[in-house]
């Protein structure tokens, strides 16, 4: 049984580059579906039953396009099959009041995409690497 | 008076004391003429002596008939006049002849009590078989003084009620009709005199309150209670409306009688239009200020969501710029020729400072825009700790510290922090080339207050661009001298001026600078 994929909701094409990059360079095993946008997220996240399986993690980038990574989040935790998904904030800025709201509303962890990617590899292929192998989270297919 | 005394046949009915002669008292009528006259009589020799007086004399001067017999005439003159009347009856009994009443003279008599009473005298010379006599017809002026005083008060009285311009000043009879009319009343009212006397002073309310009897309600109260006072709307001539302050009094006669009503209006309108438009101004400023307010928020928010955005969407390609450039160095650094790897680094350079460039201005506007504590905060505790932090930041710098103790403010602790962190790093910074490098912070009392200095023994600057050190971004030194951004002047004078304090900077090329500061709350604490 193949592992559960990693989704990376980002419309920057860049930074979904880095993190990319990031996750290749610490050899993250799982495959890693990307959405541009919240509704994509959405979408892939609660379409009808197609057999494909939950992610083990969500990396979420706070400031999406319409429908924010915030909007994102609480639809995951307000649905019972997703309420338990690992959530994965993601933010270009440490402003006070996005950490707040985004533990508030319910996120696992919070990560600041830095300047420079270097560091940002190790940290965001920990947390995959945290997510993924170390813990074990109630998922199963859809 | 005089002429309703016999006086063309004198010589036979005069009396004569001294000679005892009563002759002259040719009937019982004459004599009860002179003892019952209501005018006095006095009679007088050539020597100056009273010779005789009847009773209204007597009550006249307040003497007894046994006391003035023989009197010396002078004793019935006061003082100042006794001299030149002394001589005016030696004069007079050398020319005798009638002098009538009225000649202009002012006399004046002396009473027993000493009281000088106004007179009017005619004098008639009287020849009997022995002597010269002249008989002088005194009549009492008191009253006639009092009531000419009295016509010249009231004459002085109406001219300056008729000069009053700003006041209406009317009189009116007991039911209100109008008497007199001063020029304040034409002026207010419009109407000229000739226009309005006779007419009822209820012309000046409205149809409405005339309809309710307003007019007739406010005589009666002013005949029941002395006086009534009201402000309202009132008609001019011309129809217009003016408010009008009135008071309205009544006149009775010495018996009390009501014999009519004073009324003094004043037209208010001015005052009225005055208070209306300081109302007017106090409100429109009042919103003014509302409305300015309400434009600042906004601005702020303005400012703090473009700084937010700022940080955001600045920042994005700036991780593209370093990451790919970092990405680029490790994943073809075999590839890469020496030359390449080089801008490289100035690309991965330039994008840094760029992002240190954003934290200043995201900085900034928190210092502007937040809400900020007033908390006691230790200034000197604070100092300490950051020349603390510097000094191991710093581990091949010689520094010398001198910091007072007990310097306090209120504040907030956080702002202030940031201030003081960015004054001390300045002052490091700038006195890198000393050995050792001199830092202080102390106080001294100024008239706005506690003045605070950091001074240092470094490069200093040229006081001709003092006034750009505060400015955001502008920079007294080349970057390859003193390294910096430009944010940390501006951003302590923030948080000074957050703090009702100013900022002064003094410096000297090659002498050090000197930034002196005050901040409400600023003190010295004494410590036992």
């Amino acid at each position: 049984m193949s592992l559960p994929p990693l989704l990376l909701v980002e419309d920057n094409r860049q930074d979904e580059m880095m993190i990319i990059r990031a996750f290749k360079k610490v050899a993250l095993a799982n495959d890693i579906v990307v959405c541009r946008d919240g509704q994509q997220a959405l979408d892939y996240l609660f379409q009808p039953d197609d057999g494909t399986p939950l992610p083990a993690v969500v990396v979420l980038d706070i400031g999406l396009p319409r429908l924010s990574g915030l909007d994102v989040l609480a639809k995951i935790r307000e649905t019972p099959a997703t309420a338990l998904l690992p959530v994965v904030l993601l933010t270009s800025s440490d402003e006070e009041q996005d950490k707040l709201q985004g533990y508030r509303s319910g996120a696992n962890s919070f990560v600041r995409k830095p300047v420079a990617f270097g560091d940002f590899a190790e940290t965001v292929a920990s947390l995959g690497l945290y997510w993924t192998a170390i813990n074990k989270t109630p998922s199963g297919t859809k | 008076m005089s002429s309703d005394l016999p006086h063309g046949s004198s010589e036979s009915w005069l009396p004569n004391p001294k000679d005892n002669d009563q002759s002259i008292f040719n009937t019982n009528l004459l004599e009860a003429l002179y003892h019952r006259a209501s005018d006095a009589y006095l009679l007088v020799d050539g020597d100056g002596i009273v010779r005789g007086a009847n009773q209204s004399l007597l009550d006249l001067f307040g003497y007894r008939r046994e006391e003035i017999d023989n009197f010396p005439l002078e004793r019935l003159i006061p003082v100042p006049f006794r001299q030149k009347h002394a001589d005016y009856v030696l004069d007079y009994f050398k020319r005798p002849a009638l002098r009538s009443m009225g000649s202009g003279l002012a006399l004046f008599g002396l009473s027993s009590d000493n009281q000088a009473i106004p007179l009017d005298i005619s004098l008639e010379p009287v020849k009997t078989a022995s002597s010269h006599l002249a008989i002088a017809h005194v009549r009492d002026r008191r009253n006639e003084m009092q009531q000419a005083d009295q016509f010249k008060l009231a004459e002085m009285f109406r001219l300056l009620v008729e000069g009053v311009a700003d006041h209406a000043i009317v009189l009116l009879d007991p039911e209100g009709r109008i008497t007199t009319w001063n020029s304040g009343a034409e002026r207010n009212k419009g109407y000229t005199a000739d226009e309005i006397i006779g007419r009822n002073f209820s012309v000046f309310y409205t149809a409405e309150e005339r309809d309710l009897g307003r007019p007739q309600a406010e005589l009666a109260h002013a005949r029941d209670q002395g006086s009534v006072s009201s402000e309202g709307w009132r008609i001019k001539k011309d129809g217009s409306p003016f408010w009008a302050s009135v008071s309205l009094t009544a006149l009775r006669d010495a018996g009390g009688e009501l014999i009519g009503f004073a009324k003094i209006t004043r037209d208010e309108s001015e005052r009225m239009e005055k208070e209306r438009q300081i109302r007017e101004l106090n409100t429109s400023l009042e919103h003014r200020v509302i409305e300015r307010t309400r434009q600042l928020l906004n601005a702020n928010n303005e400012l703090e969501s473009f700084a937010y955005a700022v940080s955001h969407d600045l920042r994005a390609p700036l991780r593209a710029i370093l990451g790919f450039s970092r990405a680029l160095e490790e994943d073809f650094a075999d590839s890469l020729p020496e030359g390449a790897r080089r801008f490289l680094e100035e690309i991965k350079e330039a994008g840094i400072r760029m992002s240190d460039l954003i934290d200043g201005i995201l900085q900034l506007s928190r210092v502007t825009g937040e809400e900020h504590r007033a908390e006691p905060v230790d200034l000197s505790e604070l100092a300490v700790r950051i020349a603390d932090d510097l000094s191991k930041a710093w581990p091949d710098r010689a520094i010398v510290w001198t910091i007072e103790p007990g310097l306090a403010c209120k504040g907030d602790r956080r702002l202030i922090e940031l201030m003081l962190r960015n004054l001390f790093d300045n002052a490091v910074k700038y006195s890198a080339q000393r050995h050792p490098a001199e830092i202080e912070f102390f106080a001294e009392p100024a008239p706005e207050g506690l003045r605070f200095h950091v001074k240092d023994n470094g490069a200093g600057f040229d006081m001709a661009h003092s006034k750009l050190l505060f400015s955001p971004f502008q920079r007294l030194h080349r970057q390859d001298e003193f390294p910096g951004l430009g944010i940390g002047l501006a951003t302590v004078q923030r948080v000074v001026r957050r703090h009702g304090g100013e900022i002064a900077g003094f410096g000297r090329l090659g002498q050090g600078a000197d930034f002196s500061f005050t901040l409400s709350g600023g003190h010295r604490e004494f410590r036992p």
